[in-house]
């Protein structure tokens, strides 16, 4: 049976499934469920280094919680948001890869209301790996 | 001239992994690539500037949004109809009498009767909406209603009332690309139906399969965004959009009579 278009292919439809068809060629699957921008400060970055305590594969993100010594040498504990445990899985990650007691150095965007949280670019694992962090800023899903 | 694929009963065979090619979730117009967003071309291709018709109440409707409310992906609600297609991976089940649409991200689907029978009535709203479909030739039409009325289209605050009804054409035009245009149609909200369109692709990564995911377990965006100052998107039904509207029209009427 003969394909009808309700829009004939052409002008502003062509253009747009052009479009559509290089970004699909051309650049990586990066999405994110929800924008971050109300959340963390994607105006700056920040990097720190600190000891695993804990690795949650849990969706919507998966969370990876580490203690960090602050410059007065008390020790805190930061939250590292990362993408889905599917999306990360995909890039090839698997819970060994972040076991406690392990030293990671985590770079990404803090968190707007001043918690100890970042949302994580990547991560620099125990056994010198950088893996991208699928984190919902560049490629949560 | 190109023949989809068919199934049994001879209908084009949707059937398969998709996924999506564009970033309209972040923003149906033109927007740059940022560190938040991958940016791309306009989703909207008709009016042919590209621009979503907000009426003048909508639009700062929608600023407000923006400001005020968490998106309703960041809280795990379903996405609705047509932003739970725009990203992420799905798989499509077609028999003669339905096309179930699944989709990883929060483990929503759809389903799209396709036996002819009519839609519900006014009574049940619903996330995903009641969704219908009939073939036009190898076009397969589905009309959706019932939304709720609380989801957003995008991450700009863009939105639909329980009045709207959109309608959707999914045209295969190689074999492994589907043609989806999205007609809106929410007279509260927009000065004219608005159309969109974009590919879908079929996912070819060998063994590829989809995976739960229970979005609920770990959500922890909205608590922050509370901490920030943001609250649950109440929605907006038709009749207070009418209220909103009306209320707009007086305010902007009476500052101009000034």
């Amino acid at each position: 049976m003969k394909t009808r278009l309700s829009i004939p292919l052409a002008g502003a439809l062509a253009a747009a499934l052009l479009g559509a068809l290089l970004a699909a060629l051309l650049s990586p699957t990066v999405s994110a469920h929800h924008s971050l921008t109300v959340e963390f400060d994607i105006s700056r970055m920040v990097t720190v280094s600190g000891v695993i305590t804990e690795m949650k594969w849990t969706n919507p993100h998966a969370w990876l919680y580490i203690d960090v010594k602050d410059e007065k040498g008390q020790v805190r504990n930061w939250a590292i948001e990362f993408g889905s445990p599917n999306a990360l899985y995909r890039r090839g990650w698997r819970q060994t890869d972040l076991p406690p007691r392990n030293t990671v150095t985590v770079t990404g965007y803090p968190s707007l209301d001043q918690a100890l949280r970042i949302s994580a670019t990547d991560v620099k694992l125990p056994d010198g790996r950088t893996l991208f962090a699928g984190s919902p800023i560049g490629g949560g899903q | 001239m190109f023949k989809a694929p068919r199934t049994r009963d001879g209908k084009p065979d949707f059937s398969g992994f998709w996924g999506g090619t564009q970033a309209p979730h972040e923003n149906l117009e033109a927007h740059p690539r940022t560190p938040d967003d991958n940016g791309g071309p306009s989703f909207v291709v008709d009016p042919a500037d590209g621009k979503v018709p907000m009426q003048a109440w909508a639009e700062v409707k929608r600023r407000e949004n923006r400001a005020k409310y968490i998106d309703q992906n960041a809280q795990c609600f379903q996405s609705g109809v047509p932003r739970h297609l725009y990203m992420g991976q799905y798989q499509w089940l077609q028999t003669p009498t339905r096309l179930v649409q699944l989709s990883e991200e929060t483990n929503a689907y759809r389903n799209i009767i396709l036996d002819g029978r009519p839609h519900l009535g006014k009574d049940l709203v619903v996330w995903q909406g009641d969704s219908r479909g009939r073939w036009e030739g190898d076009t397969l039409v589905v009309v959706t209603k019932n939304q709720v009325g609380r989801g957003w289209l995008d991450q700009q605050g863009r939105f639909i009332t329980d009045a709207a009804t959109v309608t959707e054409r999914f045209t295969m035009f190689d074999n492994n690309s589907i043609l989806w245009e999205i007609t809106i149609d929410d007279p509260l909200v927009y000065t004219r139906p608005f159309t969109m369109a974009s590919a879908l692709r079929r996912n070819m990564r060998a063994d590829f399969e989809i995976w739960e995911e229970s979005c609920y377990e770990g959500e922890a965006n909205a608590a922050s965004l509370r901490n920030l100052g943001y609250r649950t998107y109440p929605g907006l039904s038709a009749k207070e959009a009418q209220a909103a509207k009306d209320a707009y029209e007086r305010a902007t009427s009476a500052g101009s009579s000034r």
